[in-house]
């Protein structure tokens, strides 16, 4: 079930008498404009913390070459700090990884989806292409960042840049699996796993 | 003329080094005012090495070099140090908050640097008055405490060093500690001090131009002591708790070998703080002494009964440091903070989230430290991942603290309590 825009705003101006599992949206929404809104979805500003690739040494991005050891997220990227009141400017056809400025954690009965607004497709900005936040996430949301069109773009933090749909799951999932869902305040990479089924299809040719 | 030419070629490499900062990516815009006056000062020396003529007086010529290469020997660990201001590792979010104090305490004007240092020891720069600097607070931490945001009550202790100065608390203090060190020569160890020193012959013979040169260290002693005193005290009533516990995680035990004679001893030290502590209701750990120790004593008599004589006054203004400190705080409105806040901070850290509303940065590293001493209550069960890996543990606390920080920042820019 998708919850509407007052919903939420109910369960944000709960969350300090709610011990247990509360959704919690730091710094917080106006949520007395929320309750008026007719939608279903919450706005998520722009952060301060950006991270950009940077052309280093390795000769490619293998993140299965675990011999020579996979590039570290140091070695490939490179963080930046825009301070409120600064601009980044993301130019045609570039990448960057930014970060919600909102801190989120996400109860155990809830799931989010993150899609980018309008206004800012528009004028070529797509933002999010992984959307899905898990049940008992918390931390801020790092966002993938595209300029798709021919003109550069500054981006402010502090401006409402994507939005969060929020669906309430059939049951709740287990806390302690949910806790892996832990974020942090600035962009990450993000470790891309393997399993067994991936391993044996990797090896059979070898 | 080979002189001249040699002072400009160094003049115009560290010209060319500050345009190359000049374009760096600075995240807080308070380096380039600061790079900009350095740029002027060079440049005013560029101007004067110009007015050299062949026939200039060599004497002459050699002061004008010799004031230069001071001045490049001045300034250079400063580029160093806003260089290093840019660099990601720094606590970025603190800029805006550590301002509003240090705004509060030295005034609108006052200009904010926090740097990284390579040196394990933070500490401000005490800039010469003629570079124009007196309202630049400069704050560098330790390379590997810089994104450290439970070592943040240390740049307390920094900023201390600059309401000293702001304040002429030198002035104040120069002769109050001149009278506390004769009193004491004279009142309490007047034989020995004979024995060491019979020149000056009678304790009437202290003041008078001969008598002061035996006495001269330990005054400049004691006066260095008072200061380092003063600023652990403005480090302690901002920070309160969170600095007992920063403080005791950067320095105890203490540092082997002889001690430097400008610092007070480490337990008379750790004595001050427990003193000023109660005087502000400011809860003293049990145990907390246990962490430190004295540094050795000087292996000679003559430095032991001078520093005797320092530690000694510096024990018996104490209680005047403290007041100092806590009554220009107050009239500053800067020992604000609140247990009811930090207490629902700790709640919100025990949920895995920051501060909702946290009301100071005093409020968000209690908590922070509360939460660490105590384990990072409810994340065992609530983030048993993170809790069972010290590291991501070590990780997620400091991002809560740092997104708190940028909380208070955004609650302040934008008028919420």
């Amino acid at each position: 079930m998708l919850l509407r825009s007052s919903t939420i705003a109910h369960l944000i101006d709960d969350c300090e008498n709610n011990e247990s599992d509360p959704l919690v949206i730091t710094p917080k929404p106006d949520t007395r404009r929320i309750h008026g809104d007719s939608s279903a979805s919450v706005d998520l500003r722009l952060g301060t913390w950006f991270r950009t690739e940077r052309a280093s040494r390795h000769p490619l991005l293998d993140v299965y070459d675990r011999d020579r050891l996979a590039p570290t997220e140091h070695s490939i990227t490179q963080a930046h700090y825009i301070p409120f009141g600064s601009q980044f400017i993301l130019h045609p056809h570039s990448f960057v990884l930014a970060v919600t400025l909102e801190w989120i954690r996400l109860p155990f009965y809830l799931a989010g989806m993150v899609t980018g607004k309008s206004s800012w497709g528009r004028r070529g900005l797509i933002i999010e292409t992984a959307p899905g936040v898990h049940p008992g996430y918390s931390g801020c949301l790092t966002l993938e960042v595209t300029n798709v069109g021919d003109v550069p773009i500054a981006i402010k933090p502090g401006t409402k840049i994507c939005q969060i749909f929020l669906y309430q799951l059939d049951g709740t999932v287990n806390a302690a699996e949910g806790s892996r869902f832990v974020g942090q305040r600035q962009p990450q990479l993000g470790a891309i796993s393997s399993d067994e089924f991936a391993e044996k299809l990797f090896q059979s040719r070898t | 003329m080979e002189l001249v030419q040699y002072t400009n070629k160094k003049l115009a490499a560290v010209l060319l080094v500050i345009e190359a900062l000049q374009s760096g990516d600075f995240p807080h815009s308070h380096s380039k005012p600061v790079l900009d006056r350095i740029e002027t000062l060079l440049q005013e020396r560029v101007n004067t090495l110009g007015l050299i003529q062949p026939d200039t007086d060599q004497a002459v010529t050699k002061t004008i070099c010799k004031e230069i290469l001071h001045k490049i020997f001045t300034v250079y660990p400063l580029l160093g140090f806003i260089a290093r201001s840019m660099d990601v590792r720094n606590s970025f979010e603190l800029h805006g908050p550590f301002l509003n104090i240090v705004s509060k305490a030295l005034g609108e004007d006052a200009k904010l640097i926090i740097s990284s240092e390579w040196d394990f020891s933070p500490f401000t720069y005490n800039m010469p008055g003629d570079l124009g600097f007196s309202k630049v607070v400069f704050i560098g931490i330790p390379v590997s405490e810089s994104g450290n945001g439970l070592a943040i009550p240390l740049s307390g202790h920094e900023l201390g060093h600059n309401i000293w100065r702001a304040y002429k608390f030198h002035d104040k203090y120069y002769r109050v500690v001149e009278e506390t060190v004769v009193k004491h020569i004279e009142k309490v160890i007047w034989d020995e001090f004979q024995q060491y020193f019979p020149a000056v012959g009678a304790p009437t013979n202290l003041t008078d131009m001969i008598g002061q040169q035996y006495w001269l260290k330990s005054w400049y002693w004691s006066m260095s002591q008072c200061e380092e005193i003063f600023c652990d005290f403005i480090g302690l009533f901002l920070f309160r708790e969170s600095y007992l516990h920063a403080f005791a995680y950067l320095i105890a035990p203490g540092l082997l070998g002889s001690r430097a004679e400008h610092y007070p001893n480490m337990l008379d030290r750790v004595a001050a703080l427990r003193q000023a502590s109660d005087s502000q209701g400011i809860i003293f750990p049990d145990s907390y002494a246990n962490l430190f120790e004295d540094s050795d004593t000087p292996p000679d008599a003559e430095t032991r009964l001078l520093l005797s004589i320092s530690d000694a006054a510096t024990k018996q203004l104490i209680e005047q440091l403290c007041r100092d400190a806590a009554s220009l705080l107050n009239d500053k409105g800067l020992l604000a903070h609140s247990f009811a806040a930090t207490k629902r901070i700790e709640k919100s850290f025990s949920m895995g989230v920051p501060a909702i509303s946290p009301q100071s940065l005093t409020n968000i590293i209690n908590a922070a430290w509360n939460f660490s001493r105590n384990a990072m209550p409810g994340w065992s069960h609530r983030y048993p991942s993170v809790y069972t890996n010290p590291k991501r543990c070590e990780q997620m606390l400091n991002d809560l603290i740092f997104k708190s920080i940028e909380v208070l920042e955004i609650n302040q820019i934008q008028g919420i309590e």
